[in-house]
């Protein structure tokens, strides 16, 4: 079956492994809703906030006020997405990867094979956006072949990959064989 | 309580590929089964195709049934 492109979208920004169907939609769309409203209300309320501080005649130093004002804003929006979005669907068993017990090693043996296939892509990626976030005015190529920012990448990579390893496993479910 | 498990398991049908026939996850074929979860209509007249019946012998249920 053809999976339509909204749908892969939401399969990819979810990390929903199995088939979007009405009731996979439903349970993202109410989520969905809680989380737009708690944005929205933490967004206004903030930034109401930030500007009555701002213009108050408290602040000496903007360049500091911004940093931890947009820092907050990050951290904040991370964790509505997490606990209004990303937890609810974890308790209903969306982004669970279900086997039986006889098939869990050649799951585990997938994922594994996945995350390690992906491996050069992570590498390359991240090599790159490093290099491209380097603000030190120093050639692109100079930075891009610099043994620290190659070491970087691999590092972040190893890191990455096998973190990525690990949650996925941890999301296995095993389920009765006659349900299959 | 509808009959969509006892219909499936005269078919000989897992879960699994009852849920692949009629493109949906096989948690959600589960919570129907449960009467956890009340489908769209399409999904029913669907199931109900797979499972060679008709919408009322699948869904229906007397008055004192839960």
């Amino acid at each position: 079956m053809k999976i339509k492109w909204d749908d892969k979208i939401i399969k990819k920004f979810f990390g929903i492994p199995g088939i979007i169907d009405e009731r996979v939609k439903n349970e993202i769309g109410q989520n969905s809703i809680k989380t737009i409203i708690v944005l929205f209300v933490f967004e206004f309320l903030f930034v109401i906030g930030t500007f009555i501080y701002a213009a108050s005649g408290l602040v000496d130093d903007f360049e500091n006020f911004f940093y931890v004002s947009t820092l907050i804003q990050l951290l904040a929006i991370s964790w509505i997405a997490v606990f209004f979005s990303m937890i609810p669907l974890r308790r209903l068993g969306l982004i669970d990867r279900e086997t039986t017990d006889k098939n869990k090693p050649q799951k585990i043996k997938q994922i594994r094979l996945k995350w390690l296939k992906m491996l050069p892509l992570d590498f390359g990626s991240f090599w790159v956006i490093n290099s491209l976030l380097d603000f030190s005015n120093r050639n692109f190529l100079t930075v891009l072949l610099n043994h620290q920012t190659i070491i970087e990448a691999l590092i972040f990579t190893i890191f990455f990959s096998g973190i990525m390893y690990l949650w996925e496993s941890h999301l296995i479910r095993v389920v009765k064989e006659d349900t299959f | 309580m509808n009959h969509v498990r006892e219909y499936r398991r005269n078919l000989k049908l897992s879960q699994m590929t009852l849920a692949e026939k009629a493109g949906v996850a096989r948690q959600t074929i589960n919570l129907i089964e449960n009467d956890k979860y009340n489908p769209s209509l399409d999904l029913c007249l669907k199931l109900a195709w797979i499972l060679e019946t008709d919408l009322n012998t699948l869904f229906w249920r007397e008055n004192n049934e839960d």
